[in-house]
């Protein structure tokens, strides 16, 4: 019986042994996706799917794609996901995608830019299932959008004359419909068993920059010069001189919106596991709606005349010089909107595991609905006769001598909002577990709805004898209006814990507000920020738990409406 | 005693079966160089016409170490406006061990105006070890105005047997120089490999599609390519890939791609590899790539 038994188990362990030498396979799989379109939209679409039963293999998940495009109407989608399930011990999954996407140079440099949409929308997901032991599992996403360079009109216009008219005139108009960038990430893992490693990350970048920008310039500039021949003056003589410079640019774009959606999921069944799982967003909204525009008109008349004889200067001598330098520049925003959602949930089952937990959240709006204006005239007349004879200034010596100089600013934005929404959920079973939360959200809104006027005029007159007639005017005006500027800042971390287990929470908030309205007569309506901060513990067992909170805000405005809450909560049966 | 015996035995019997081939074609039957080649060219000055050109190859070798070679070669001009029809195949069923495939059509057409299609097949079904496949296709198509150039490529292996290679590729290649113009680019390879016994069949496969199309003015360019692998046994090698590239001059066009690699393997220390890639520029682009696999083995030995 007992020689039965013993062939029997090693009857089976050879075949075990036969059967099992190692899995040890591998598998890579990667899609790479370029594409460049000159009009309407680009496509992008990326799958990784893998299932792998056994130990000791290693799967790897890539993604990446690329597109640029340009447009009247630009759009670009880019969907990338990746799927693996492993079966077995020692397995490892790496699970990446990355994505970008261009919008730049578009309609560049003409002097009447309009465009109609810009889009961008990127989708990422990682999802990995791992059931095993001393598993690792790796899901990153990152996304990075760019809206750079759009919508811009340049128009420039300069005449240098000798002859006395001189006339210059610049016209810019950059106006755009809708900027939206949408960026959603998503990861979701779950790992069955001990000393498994998860780690999810996500990072999203976007940006637009320098769009629907008007720029006009325009420089008139007269040299005017008059020498009469050197005889007597009967008929009269007279030189009429003038420089005119006009500059208008106008900019108007109705919305910008900037959506952040970032998640990560981990479940992790087991002891001793780790869980880590991050959420990084970036939003900037700078140079939005901005227009320039610059007049320059120089008048540099001369007359000169020498006479002789019987009736020298019986005509007379007049000269009239002018500059007029007209600037405009108006600027309009409907709305600029950015939204930030980040959200981690983790839940581990066992003993000995921990979980870490953050988001970061970044917004920035500056420069948006900027408008700046300058004109500048300058007049230098200069009348000189010298006359010999019996009746030398019998029909006089006139000059009239003039500088306008106006500049005029407009800029109206209706609403400024970021709102940032953060939360941290963390659930553990069992005993020796650590949680750490961590929220972190800056929102700045520096420079919104400027107006800029600046005007001179200046004259310089040079003559012999009577009637000098020499006005300047300088008439600048800047406005800007802004209905209402909004911050919400939400954060929570809730962690419930079952077991002798550590906590330890913390959120941080800042909101700025910062108004460069020098030189303006400004409108503003309301500036209001809400922030919330929630940090909430239950636990059974005997336990450690810190909690703490920070907000932090800079407006410098008045009519400044702030409402911050703050609550730590703890639940805790030992 | 006598229990143990025949338990023994049995594993001897089992280890026996898992280290070496179930056939046996040590013998040698006649190491033999088989050939078979079709050569078409035609060509038109200026009038237009229609050109079709058929070809295909067949064989069934049984034996050892031969030299099979299956070849189709097609050319043809029409500087007038007409169409053009190529299509070219190659079946081959070998059984034997050592063997050398190789399997390949080329096929290049001119045309000025109208239509051109390019159809290539290969098909082998070789059953034994150490063999060496290759299937290719090459086509290659100009068109001018108001044209349209389709392009199918194809092979199939089926490989039965230990330490094998099975290389599959197909190469297009399609100019378009007119307005209005289309160009569809479908390639596709088909692999099973099935190695003997539990232990180093070792087997490779390598599939690979490439496509390339350059088209001007307003035109629709459409390239899918596959890839599919079904491998069965150990140290199997799979590597499988799609490159797609649709350059229009002026970048009005609307592009489609679309690539998928495939794969089912079962059996322990396999490697595989899954990589797309496209490139694309047009008015409209959409792009769609996926790697798909499930691989199979046992538990590791402790």
């Amino acid at each position: 019986m007992k020689m039965k038994i013993a062939a029997t188990v090693v009857l089976f362990l050879l075949m075990l042994i036969s059967s099992a030498s190692a899995g040890g396979n591998h598998l890579s799989q990667s899609n790479s996706q370029n594409a460049f379109s000159p009009g309407v939209f680009v496509s992008q679409d990326a799958t990784n799917m893998g299932i792998i039963v056994g130990d000791g293999n290693t799967l790897n998940q890539k993604n990446e794609q690329d597109a640029d495009a340009s447009g009247t109407m630009s759009a670009i989608f880019q969907d990338a996901s990746n799927f693996g399930i492993q079966v077995g011990n020692g397995n490892k999954l790496f699970q990446t995608n990355k994505a970008d996407a261009d919008i730049r140079n578009l309609f560049w440099g003409s002097a009447t830019a309009m465009l109609s949409q810009v889009l961008i929308e990127q989708t990422q997901a990682n999802l990995g299932i791992q059931v095993g032991d001393h598993n690792n599992l790796f899901q990153r996403n990152d996304a990075d959008a760019e809206v750079e360079n759009v919508a811009i009109a340049n128009a420039f216009d300069s005449l240098d004359s000798q002859s006395e008219l001189s006339t210059a005139t610049a016209t810019a108009i950059a106006t755009l419909r809708n900027v939206k960038i949408s960026q959603n990430q998503e990861n979701f893992a779950v790992q069955v068993g001990d000393r498994n490693n998860l780690l999810q990350n996500n990072d999203a970048d976007a940006e637009v920059e320098n769009v629907a920008v008007a720029n006009a310039g325009a420089f008139a500039s007269n040299d005017a010069t008059q020498t009469p021949p050197t005889f007597s003056n009967v008929g009269g003589i007279a030189q009429d001189a003038s420089s005119d410079a006009t500059a208008s640019a106008a900019a108007g774009l109705s919305h910008v919106a900037i959506e952040q959606n970032q998640a990560n999921l981990g479940v992790q069944v087991g002891d001793r596991n780790s869980l880590s799982q991050s959420n990084d967003a970036d939003a900037e909204v700078e140079n939005v709606a901005v227009a320039n525009a610059g007049a320059f008109a120089s008048n540099d008349a001369k007359l000169d005349q020498t006479a002789s004889g019987f009736a020298s200067n019986l005509g007379g001598i007049a000269q009239d010089a002018s500059s007029d330098a007209t600037a405009s520049a108006v600027a309009g925003l409907s709305h600029v909107a950015i939204e930030q959602n980040q959200a981690n949930l983790g839940v581990q089952v066992g003993d000995r595991n921990s979980l870490f937990q953050s988001n970061d959240a970044d917004a920035e709006v500056e420069n948006v609905a900027v408008a700046n204006a300058g004109a500048f005239a300058s007049n230098d007349a200069d009348l000189t006769q010298t006359a010999y004879g019996f009746a030398r200034n019998i029909g006089g010596i006139a000059q009239g001598a003039s500088s306008d100089a106006t500049a005029n600013a407009r800029s109206t934005l209706r609403r400024v909002e970021i709102v940032q929404d953060q939360t941290n959920l963390g659930a553990q079973v069992g005993d020796r577990n650590s949680l750490f939360q961590s929220n972190d959200a800056d929102a700045e809104v520096e420079n919104a709805a400027v107006a800029n006027a600046g005007a001179i005029a200046s004259t310089n007159d040079h003559v012999s004898a009577v009637d000098i007639l020499d006005p300047k005017v300088d008439i600048e005006s800047g406005f800007a209006t802004l209905n209402e500027i909004a911050i919400k800042q939400c954060q929570k971390n809730l962690a419930v814990q079952v077991g002798h287990n550590f906590a330890a929470q913390n959120n941080y908030a800042d909101g700025q507000v910062e108004q460069d309205l020098a030189n303006t007569a400004a409108n503003l309506h309301r500036i209001s920020i809400e922030q919330t901060e929630v940090n909430a513990v239950v636990q059974v067992g005997s336990s450690a738990v810190f909690q703490n909170g920070g907000q932090i805000d800079h407006p410098n405005q008045s009519n400044t409406h702030i409402k911050r809450t703050q609550s730590n909560t703890l639940v805790e049966v030992n | 005693m006598k229990k143990l015996l025949v338990a023994f035995m049995a594993l001897m019997a089992l280890i026996s079966f898992g280290s070496a081939g179930g056939i046996d074609f040590s013998r040698s039957y006649g190491s033999n160089a088989i050939t078979q080649t079709n050569w078409a060219s035609a060509s038109s000055s200026w009038q237009p016409g229609v050109y079709e050109q058929y070809q295909s190859n067949t064989a069934i070798v049984v034996g050892n170490g031969n030299d099979i070679t299956q070849s189709n070669i097609a050319d043809a001009t029409n500087f007038g406006s007409g169409s053009i029809f190529q299509s070219q195949s190659n079946l081959l069923i070998a059984v034997g061990n050592g063997n050398d495939v190789n399997q390949q059509n080329w096929a290049d057409a001119l045309n000025f105006g109208g239509r051109i299609r390019q159809v290539q097949e290969n098909l082998a079904v070789i059953v034994g070890s150490k063999n060496d496949v290759l299937q290719a296709n090459r086509a290659s198509a100009v068109a001018g105005r108001f044209a349209s150039i389709t392009q199918d490529q194809s092979n199939l292996g089926v490989v039965i047997g230990n330490e094998n290679d099975l290389f599959q590729s197909n190469d297009a290649d399609a100019d378009a120089f007119g307005p209005g113009d289309k160009i569809d680019q479908s390639q596709t390879n088909l692999a099973v490999e099935i190695g003997e016994g539990r232990r180093n069949s070792r087997n490779h496969v390598s599939q690979h599609n490439n496509a390339y199309a350059d088209a001007f003015a307003v035109s629709t360019v459409n390239q899918v390519e596959k890839n599919l692998a079904v491998v069965v046994g150990s140290h199997e090698v799979v590597h499988q890939s799609n490159w797609q590239d649709a350059d229009l001059s002026d970048g009005f066009a609307h592009i489609n791609q679309n690539a998928v690699n495939s794969i089912v393997a079962i059996g322990r220390h396999d490697s595989s590899t899954q990589s797309n890639d496209q490139d694309a520029y047009g008015v409209i682009v959409d792009q769609t790539a996926s790697n798909l696999a499930v691989m199979v083995s046992g538990s590791q030995q402790p």
